[in-house]
């Protein structure tokens, strides 16, 4: 899943074109665009300084005595082998390091959006901030931003080391138990970014995404003030509610507004309105959902989730309609 | 001794330039006190390299063994004043977070 | 400098000698260095069979590995498989990396200086034979029994750098982790062995006039080498010694919650995690230097350069380990440091890339096997190279760490400076062990397969990585683009692998091992020494050095060797012996007698594993029998060392007479003894920074430590011991009894220092379980008393030498060992008193 909502790139053609150009290389924000032009003057210098060993190596072996003898002696080392990377990686440092300067995160200003993230095995708990740094919303596994603002993530860990990567919004950082670490990110256009955990943290690491959704700052009020608990207006799904409660899915989840307060797992409170489900590997809809609730160890074997096979059809069609109305 | 001074006394500064910075980014905090500390160290370490790369230039050129040693050291100086250089441009470039 | 140890080396002109040598000199060498024979084959020592041995054993670790591999490339050719499962993928990989890294590439690389030191050298033998037979031992029984954790489903699973808090006990409650963290521990430990053996051969064992400028290029990178691991290897063991504390008795190092610090095993691993990487590259770019004038039939152009360039990254490796920790949120400058050291170590790579480009272009260069091997290594090497330098810029970093840019990037690294080297080394020196050459024809085909292959598998990987695809993950989802640069990864790890089958192929053809003279010989012409007629005493005669090359400068060089015209032609002494020189000039010192076959190193080595692999499966009953006969093994097998012969000088030719016994600083064994104190120093100072790395990083647990002027009796005690110690040397003029009462009482005293410390803290209230500053600070204590616990053993050894009348007088090798250690473990208390009280004062 890329900028592109998903559905609007209906040819096959678009889908043999998935993953191009690579989220590395199509920044999509302040924080991303400068690393990519690195990228590009490193892969092309690397290319030519590969493309000159090559030529000299072929000239060692093929080339004429002439040739080969100017290449034949301490001074090809002086020159290939010393000057000449000296000169080459001073310019280097000296980018790379302003660029470090230039894009890590110092200390909150009040000027950006503040948002902490919480990496667990193996979701996301998201806690949306106000400037002077207390909770306002709390989310999972997604990450609701306007456009055109930084944003600063206050990286955090319930567990294990994660990391946390959204390679077109900016690099990655690592969220280590006992610290807090800042990582700045910006989208300057709407669109879903895509992201997956980039620190290996056991079981089904390779399944822990994420996404980045950027609205234009009018979306992104609009979406803001729809965060209060959704009413439940059918009965079937008001028969979900209550077995939600009992067959100890409360144990785990938070539903506000109810009396499901556990913890352990994401808050459940819009996961109607998400995009995806199992952090950021499925498509969000009511089959996926109740296939999820069925038996979530067959898609994303190893997470903490236990199966609810023992529900009937019924029961996991009220349950999936209640929680696909949570909006 | 000497000679093994005289191999290796141009990296052994680099390796003492090196952790003297770790330890002033590990252990330090003050942002403009650990500026100020790299750079003094990296003046320091730098002079002494200078000095030493001069003594080595200074001596008779010899031959055999002792040549090659010396030829080595100078090598090596030379080596580690660029590193050492290097490793102090992070106090200029970067500000402290 | 015209002489370094007062021998005049005008005296080297009485060589070749002119008079013919008696023939039953001959014989009787190779009665005293006879092959074995049956059960023989355990027990042999000497380096022609220890390194073929070595090298076969992390060869199969190759293969093994190398299978892995290929399972995780099936698992990840399309999406959404299920070959592997999760929990075995997990494993694979981890058990991928860590073979790689701990039971092929070091061991390899340690192996082939076995082999071929010596040779090169022209020593009989390395000086501790006894050692590396042990070191194998261990090294082959503790890897395939943790390799057979694999089959049972135990393997470990938290990845090669096993990072808490994911691998404490809270999240990997299994016993696999202790399968790593006992299995690699104890596997350092034969690592650490073989490069003391190593540093000592390389410096003291040289040829005659074999000056350091003089010495093959590969002796130079197995000199830093091994240097290296001495300083570098102490981290990672006490890393696996700190988190394995932590699981079995709850001490809080890595656990954020009571005081300790993740990050804390981050330094630790990498300090020695990135220097691995060039431990692993410099053999084998020392193997280049030595195949490309042979294969360019021209000399290595800028000899000095190289060997600057091998001193030099032997020194930077050691300033860049944290760029494997750009992405931690280390303070911005601190990750400026380390950028521009990882920027500094490329360039001494850049000078031996263009030194080989320099030597291919003054010579003819021959497109065999080995020529071919060393011409993809450059290519692929640079490559490697290059992408390094790129992830050494910090702001790429960030896109690329943990991606697969890395997974290629580290790939063409080690498979450019490492793995094809050491193919280009196996067709190279096979004729020097094997009757026939390996197969030219075939050769070129393995090398294509190889290279292809190679370049297929893995540059896809860096568009995988840019396309967001991270590392370590078992599976992944469709729809990003990652499909197509998996499959072409997954088909080209079958070419890599059909090359080496291949390989496998020709080997088993070809490969006929004959280390007792009649191989296949210099069929490429190389110019060093251990082209010359060996057998298993090495070389008949051992020849003057003049120069770097001395084969193609005297062409009657390997007649007047075989023919015994040179230093020892002879065994002076009737026992197994090698000619000790000086570390610099290479000049004849004296003469060491060399232990022979002997159970006891590979007893030793079964029941070092034995020990190592009851205490990951909580035998504890087995494991401490273990332990106890390994340490009866160990002194069973240094009983027979250290007895001079009855002449105490004798004629090593040319009527030059060197002693045979010698006591003292300029011997072999006090110089291992520095190296071994300099690895135990190194563990304290990587256990003293982890004290101080706590104390600055989590402020919020320390607690005020006793005062340290309450400290003055164990600062006593200890000083007792220290001059105990030092004293024990000048004693022994005085007599055995003295000198070994001074032994004792260093001993006693040291016991008594570590009761007393021990006690005051606990007094004091800390417990070792409570936080990170205790843990660290127990964490001392507990190397201080294994120290003092060696330390007893020895003087306990020492005093039953004395009794048994083997202590010469007025000085003699044991009693100087022993003085030294104890000195040293009187040095470390001292530090190890001081520095956790002083801490906070100077907070």
């Amino acid at each position: 899943m890329r900028a592109d909502p998903p559905g609007r790139a209906d040819a096959g053609f678009a889908r043999a074109l998935e993953g191009w150009p690579p989220p590395v290389l199509d920044p999509a924000g302040p924080y991303s665009e400068p690393v990519t032009l690195l990228a590009w003057a490193l892969f092309i210098g690397g290319t030519i300084v590969l493309v000159v060993v090559l030529a000299a190596l072929s000239v060692a072996l093929f080339g004429s005595s002439g040739l080969k003898r100017r290449l034949g002696g301490e001074k090809a080392i002086w020159i290939g082998g010393i000057a000449f990377p000296v000169v080459v990686l001073t310019g280097l440092l000296i980018w790379g390091l302003s660029l470090t300067s230039h894009l890590a995160a110092g200390k909150p200003t009040g000027q950006e959006m503040r948002v902490r993230i919480v990496g667990e095995m193996w979701w996301w708990r998201v806690h949306y901030l106000d400037r002077q740094g207390r909770e306002t919303v709390r989310d999972a596994n997604e990450l609701h931003i306007p456009t055109g603002m930084p944003v600063m993530l206050e990286l955090q860990s319930a567990d294990v080391i994660h990391s946390f990567w959204v390679p077109r919004l900016g690099g990655k950082m690592d969220m280590i138990p006992g610290r807090t670490n800042r990582l700045m990110i910006q989208a300057d256009r709407p669109g879903i970014y895509k992201g997956q955990c980039a620190e290996y943290c056991g079981g089904p690491h390779a399944l822990m995404g994420f996404l980045v959704i950027a609205h234009t700052p009018e979306d992104f009020a609009r979406w803001k003030a729809s965060r209060r608990p959704a009413p439940i207006v059918d009965p079937v799904a008001r028969r979900g509610a209550a077995l939600f409660e009992t067959s100890g899915c409360a144990a785990c989840h938070v539903i506000r507004g109810t009396r499901a307060q556990g913890l352990a797992g994401p808050d459940l409170t819009h996961v109607g309105s998400r995009h995806s489900l199992g952090a950021g590997i499925l498509p969000n809809n009511p089959g996926t959902l109740a296939g999820w609730i069925a038996d979530s160890q067959a898609i994303k074997p190893g997470n903490r989730m236990p199966p609810y096979r023992q529900l009937g059809a019924e029961d996991l069609n009220a349950l999936t309609r209640y929680l696909a109305g949570r909006q | 001794m000497t000679s093994w001074l005289i191999l290796l006394g141009g990296l052994l500064l680099w390796a003492l330039h090196f952790f003297g910075l770790y330890a002033i980014g590990e252990f330090g905090n003050d942002d403009r006190t650990a500026r100020i500390a790299v750079l003094s160290l990296t003046l320091v370490v730098l002079l002494a390299d200078a000095a030493m790369l001069a003594r080595m230039l200074r001596r008779p050129s010899a031959t055999g063994f002792s040549g090659w040693r010396d030829r080595f050291g100078i090598g090596g100086a030379v080596l580690a004043a660029l590193a050492i250089c290097w490793q102090a441009l992070p106090a200029l470039l970067i500000e402290q977070g | 400098m015209r002489s370094e140890t007062g021998f005049d080396p005008e005296l080297y002109a009485r060589f070749p000698t002119r008079e013919p040598r008696p023939a039953e000199e001959k014989d009787e060498l190779q009665r005293i260095w006879c092959a074995p024979k049956g059960w023989e084959y355990l027990t042999v020592v000497n380096n022609n069979y220890i390194g073929i041995y070595y090298l076969g054993t992390a060869f199969l670790f190759f293969l093994l590995a190398g299978v892995l591999a290929l399972l995780m490339r099936v698992q990840l050719a399309a999406p959404l498989l299920d070959v592997l499962p999760q929990a075995t993928y997990n494993q694979v990989f981890t058990m991928h990396g860590t073979v790689m890294m701990f039971l092929f590439a070091v061991p390899a690389v340690e192996a082939a200086g076995v082999l071929l030191l010596p040779q090169m050298l022209s020593a009989r033998d390395l000086p501790f034979p006894r050692l590396s037979a042990y070191a194998f031992w261990a090294y082959a029984v503790g890897g395939l029994c943790f390799f057979a954790s694999l089959f049972v489903g135990l393997a470990p699973d938290g990845g090669w750098f096993m990072y808490p808090p994911l691998t404490s006990k809270a999240y990997s409650p299994g016993i696999n982790t202790d399968f790593w963290l006992l299995g690699i521990g104890f596997i350092e430990i034969s690592a650490i062995a073989g490069a003391i053996e190593i540093i000592v051969g390389v410096l003291r064992h040289r040829a005659p006039g074999m000056s350091l400028d003089k010495m093959p290029i590969f002796a130079w990178s197995m000199l830093v080498f091994a240097v290296m691991i001495v300083i570098a290897f102490p981290s990672v063991i006490l890393g696996t010694l700190l988190l394995e504390i932590e699981r079995a008795f709850n001490w809080p190092f890595f656990d954020a919650t009571r005081g300790g610090d993740p990050m804390l095993w981050q330094h630790l691993f990498w300090f020695f995690g990135h220097p691995e990487v060039y431990i692993i590259f410099l053999p084998a770019a020392g193997l280049m230097s030595m195949i490309i004038p042979t294969v360019a039939r021209a000399e290595l152009v800028g000899y000095r350069l190289i060997v600057l360039a091998m001193v030099a990254t032997g020194f930077i490796s050691f300033g860049v380990w944290a760029h494997h920790m750009f992405t931690t949120g280390m303070p911005p400058m601190t990750t400026g440091f380390f950028s521009a050291a990882s920027m500094a170590v490329s360039v001494p790579a850049g000078i031996q890339v263009f030194s080989w480009i320099a030597t291919l272009a003054i010579g003819k260069p021959r497109f065999n096997a080995p020529g071919l091997f060393v011409m993809g290594s450059i290519v692929i090497f640079v490559t490697g190279g290059l992408t390094g330098v790129m992830v050494a810029l910090v702001p790429f970093d960030w896109q690329a760490h943990d991606s697969y840019f890395i997974v290629a990037h580290l790939h063409y690294v080690l498979m450019g400076g490492m793995v094809f080297p050491l193919f280009a080394a196996f067709y190279y020196w096979i004729p020097m062990v094997s009757r026939r050459a390996m197969s030219e024809r075939i050769g070129k085909w393995v090398f294509a397969l190889m290279f292809i292959g190679m370049n297929v598998a893995f540059m896809p990987m860096h568009l995988a990585g840019l396309m967001g695809m991270p590392r370590r993950i078992y599976t992944y989802l469709p729809g990003q683009g990652w499909e197509l640069p998996n499959l072409i990864s997954t088909v080209g790890a079958l070419m890599l692998a059909a090359g080496v089958v291949l390989f496998l192929i020709d080997l088993a053809r070809n490969f006929r091992l004959s280390p007792g003279g009649g191989n296949a010989g210099n069929i490429y012409g190389g110019g060093t020494l251990e082209w010359l007629p060996t057998e298993l005493y090495s070389t008949r005669s051992i020849p003057v050095v003049t120069s770097r090359e001395p084969l193609w400068y005297d062409p009657n060089l390997a007649e007047n060797v075989e023919q015994g015209r040179y230093f020892l032609p002879r065994s002076a002494t009737g026992l197994r012996e090698t000619l000790v020189t000086s570390p610099l000039l290479a000049e004849p010192q004296y003469l060491q007698i060399m232990p022979g076959p002997s159970p006891w190193p590979f007893a030793a080595a079964i029941f070092t594993a034995g020990f190592f692999l009851a205490l990951t499966v909580q035998a504890y009953g087995f494991g401490l029998t273990s332990g106890v006969l390994a340490v009866i093994a160990v002194l069973r097998w240094m009983w027979d060392t250290d007895r001079p012969v009855a002449m105490e000088g004798v004629d090593i030719g040319g009527d030059i007479r060197v002693p045979t016994y010698m006591t003292g600083p300029a011997t072999h064994g006090w110089w291992a003894m520095i190296t071994l104190l300099v690895v135990l120093g190194m563990i304290f100072v990587m256990a003293l920074f982890s004290n101080a790395f706590l104390w600055s990083n989590q402020p919020a647990f320390w607690a005020s430590p006793p005062a340290p002027a309450d400290a003055w009796p164990i600062l006593a005690l200890e000083l007792l011991g220290l001059s105990a110690a030092l004293g024990a040397r000048p004693l022994l003029r005085r007599g055995v009894l003295a000198s070994t009462g001074a032994i004792i009482v260093a001993a006693a005293a040291l016991a008594a220092a570590v009761v007393v410390d021990y006690r005051q803290w606990t007094a004091a209230g800390f417990l070792p379980e409570a936080s990170g500053q205790t843990a660290s600070l127990f964490a001392l204590q507990a190397l201080q008393a294994m120290v003092v616990l060696i330390a007893i053993l020895m003087a306990g050894y020492m005093a039953a030498r004395a009794l048994r009348g083997l202590v010469t007088r007025p000085s003699n090798n044991t009693l100087d060992l022993t003085a030294l250690f104890l000195a040293y473990a009187g040095g470390q208390g001292i530090a190890g008193t001081l520095f956790p009280r002083l801490l906070d004062i100077a907070g």
